[in-house]
């Protein structure tokens, strides 16, 4: 087999990625109704701020206390995230508040309607941040939950650089990292809602759907609450969020003003997530992943041709000869 | 006289894609921006994860190929089948590992995870381990040979 064949038995299993894509249904776990998801009917919500409370109290033994000084870091572009003197914080997410409601005002048919949105992690189906993570401490749970392990996660925010709504935050001066290199290496723990997935693990429900006076929030399979949100969507005119964002969310809202306008209206910044028309981020990379998988069948087909070639070239010379 | 079982082109293939995942998997920890690597003219891609991951799959693709057709056309060769160094079959170990976990990895973020969700650690850590070890490996033996000569 020349170079030529050889490269171009490459480019077949590449060119078959997309066709074998299938395959590697990449949300079958999704549709085998294993994972929870919330679905938010903002048409409830008062504002109250029950659900922040909640979740502060449920989490008070999760939250960092760093010691200061911290370490100085090289170079200096890695910058202090340090949120300690500022724990009462709650119009954004912080380290020590993963739950904050937006309040947004937006104008239909000449009259201002306003809006209380609970914001949090969204729970992708495919999370960026875990399925991008170099270090394995941010996962996806089998409930759905994603979630990050503050005793090994080393502060260096990809997480939040990748996540389409830069959720996680990072509280400098608390992790692992202060045990390895702390000068050059790492930069804290980044934090962020785990679902109260030790909650629901125990039979329970995350704090902030308890707390809520109004029952803006229900939990259960996702496809039982994808069918629920489209019926409430149905009955009340509204529109949904949260069901195709970044390939799927575990996390769906309903309502009554289209989030493009919402999202219009909010004005992101650090902390305060917009409700953008995310795109796929991982789904991205489905066929280069699956081109990965068809590789070895490739390979092996190729390597087998390579020897069959030899040896019909060298019984051709046997029969010159 | 008859080519070699494995051609320098594919030697060199391999090289060329060991190298440029070694660059792209760094590339996965948030080092290049901070060291200000990926300010230098030329090379702002490094600090771009969805470039960086893109391009370390795409390299992983073709590295499991290669390996993959080498260890095809051994097994194929018969009594035509060259004897493996030392360093062979370390390079063999190495590289079959750090491949398989990169497999595996890919899985993991596919439907069919065979790890468990506060495991993939382990995977990880194992997957960067390797791949050091196999940096190691081709500074202290990379340059002796995989096959010993035919007599």
């Amino acid at each position: 087999m020349n170079r030529r064949a050889f490269l171009k038995s490459l480019g077949t299993a590449m060119a078959a990625a997309p066709v074998a894509a299938p395959l590697l249904a990449r949300d079958a776990a999704a549709a085998s109704g294993e994972q929870l998801a919330t679905l938010f009917d903002l048409s409830k919500c008062i504002g109250c701020g029950a659900c922040v409370a909640a979740c502060r109290a449920a989490h008070a033994a999760d939250y960092p206390n760093p010691q200061k000084p911290f370490p100085k870091m090289y170079p200096e572009r890695a910058k202090v995230e340090d949120f300690s003197d500022k724990r009462d914080v709650d119009d954004r997410l912080t380290p020590y508040n993963w739950l904050f409601i937006q309040t947004v005002t937006v104008t239909r048919n000449g009259k201002a309607i306003s809006l209380n949105i609970p914001r949090r992690c969204m729970h992708c189906v495919h999370p960026p941040c875990a399925e991008l993570c170099p270090w394995g401490s941010a996962v996806r749970h089998d409930d759905g939950a994603v979630a990050i392990d503050a005793n090994i996660c080393l502060g260096g925010a990809k997480c939040r650089d990748v996540c389409p709504w830069h959720i996680p935050q990072r509280q400098t001066g608390v992790g692992l990292y202060l045990d390895l290199l702390p000068a050059f290496a790492g930069n804290g723990v980044m934090y962020k809602c785990d679902r109260c997935h030790g909650r629901v693990a125990a039979g329970g429900k995350p704090a902030c759907i308890e707390a809520c006076p109004n029952d803006v929030q229900t939990i259960g399979p996702r496809r039982e609450i994808i069918a629920a949100a489209h019926d409430l969507a149905r009955q009340t005119g509204g529109f949904l969020y949260g069901e195709t964002e970044n390939g799927g969310t575990n996390t769906l809202y309903v309502s009554p003003i289209p989030f493009e306008e919402l999202h219009a209206a909010l004005q992101p910044s650090p902390g305060n997530p917009g409700l953008q028309a995310a795109a796929d981020v991982m789904g991205k990379e489905k066929n280069l992943a699956t081109a990965v998988l068809l590789a070895p069948l490739a390979g092996i087909a190729a390597g087998i041709l390579r020897v069959a070639n030899r040896a019909r070239k060298a019984a051709k010379e046997d029969d010159h000869a | 006289m008859p080519k070699p079982l494995f051609p320098v082109w594919q030697k060199r293939l391999t090289l060329i894609a060991a190298l440029g995942l070694a660059l792209t998997g760094m590339g996965q920890m948030p080092i290049f921006s901070r060291y200000y690597i990926a300010d230098l003219p030329g090379l702002g891609w490094l600090g771009n994860y969805q470039i960086t991951a893109a391009l370390h799959l795409a390299l992983g693709a073709a590295l499991v190929f290669l390996l993959t057709s080498y260890a095809a056309s051994w097994l194929a060769a018969g009594a035509a089948r060259p004897t493996l160094t030392t360093a062979g079959k370390w390079r063999v170990a190495l590289y079959g590992a750090v491949a398989l976990t990169g497999v595996v990895r890919v899985l993991q973020n596919g439907s069919w995870a065979m790890v468990g969700p506060m495991n993939v650690r382990y995977l990880d850590w194992l997957h960067l381990a390797l791949a050091m070890g196999l940096l190691v490996f081709a500074m202290a033996a990379g340059r002796k040979g995989a096959v010993a000569a035919r007599r």
